[in-house]
């Protein structure tokens, strides 16, 4: 199938490119035993999304354990990932403008005043680390074009020694036919 | 007196039996609604067949029942019809629908 069938775990070539906008060292200037949440509003009723999901698994809590002062560079954690990306003021953008319901690439980029190709650079790297969904919408002449919408409720970053954890909270999948074909396709 | 005692049982057994299997086709409807919903959302090849094979499973079995009960109300039925031709075809369909259930779960998920 087209892009909208991602699995969670696809790592991409571009993923492993050097991301200049990687602020791993500043992370490690936060005062120790910080805890920081970033709550993303959520509206509990009225979405009527149909959410294609990164990865078929339907937990609700994912725990990404970076690994601290590792710089092998060999395989990013999913961590740093994160942290860059909420590192980007599009990225940011983009969760916050698909909290609410989901929102084309068209949309997004007059609300984020993006050109669309950055717009789907994001959404692709926002996509690979499990916070938006994307979702294709057919239309009656057969074009089709994605639909985007946030997949996380909250996300929490802790501190131990073992270096930072992000959680992601989802959002719980409103659509019984979503939850249907999650479980279908999991067998 | 007896024969309109009779023809009261067979019409209220005959409603019984209608209102239970409107139920059930209503309830078959609303999954296999849900999984053609996640066909048509996720363009899953794997939902369709699932829809398909619950379709097969409950929905056609149930209505052929209904028609014929309902045939047999209004007109006298051959007695081979409800006990050869019904079970048959119901049992047909119920098999093209698990084949629908098996092939959903062994091809590839896309």
């Amino acid at each position: 199938m087209e892009s909208n069938c991602s699995a969670g775990g696809r790592r991409n070539a571009h993923e492993n490119r050097a991301n200049p906008r990687d602020r791993r060292h500043n992370i490690h200037r936060v005062p120790l035993v910080t805890v920081v949440i970033i709550e993303f509003q959520s509206r509990t009723n009225g979405v009527h999304t149909k959410n294609r999901y990164a990865g078929l698994e339907a937990a609700t809590h994912q725990r990404y354990v970076s690994e601290s002062n590792r710089d092998d560079g060999e395989e990013r954690p999913r961590s740093d990932e994160l942290f860059a990306q909420l590192d980007d003021e599009y990225a940011r953008r983009i969760l916050v403008e698909t909290t609410g319901g989901t929102r084309s690439a068209k949309e997004l980029s007059d609300a984020c005043n993006a050109s669309l190709s950055t717009i789907y650079r994001r959404a692709e790297r926002l996509i690979d680390c499990g916070l938006l969904a994307e979702q294709t919408i057919v239309e009656e002449e057969g074009n089709h074009y994605s639909v985007y919408e946030a997949r996380l409720d909250s996300l929490t970053v802790d501190l131990d020694e073992d270096g930072f954890s992000v959680t992601i909270e989802e959002k719980p999948t409103d659509s019984l036919s979503d939850r249907l074909t999650d479980m279908w396709e999991g067998l | 007196m007896t024969a309109s005692n009779a023809t009261s049982t067979l019409s209220f057994d005959y409603l019984t039996l209608l209102s239970v299997t409107l139920i059930a086709i209503g309830l078959s409807l609303f999954i296999v609604f849900q999984a053609y919903r996640g066909y048509r959302h996720h363009e899953s090849r794997r939902m369709l067949f699932l829809a398909l094979g619950l379709f097969l499973l409950t929905i056609v079995p149930f209505s052929l029942a209904v028609v014929v009960d309902s045939l047999a109300q209004v007109a006298t039925l051959e007695p081979r019809v409800t006990s050869y031709y019904l079970p048959l075809f119901s049992r047909l369909s119920e098999v093209s629908g698990l084949g629908c259930l098996l092939y959903s779960l062994l091809i590839d998920a896309e």
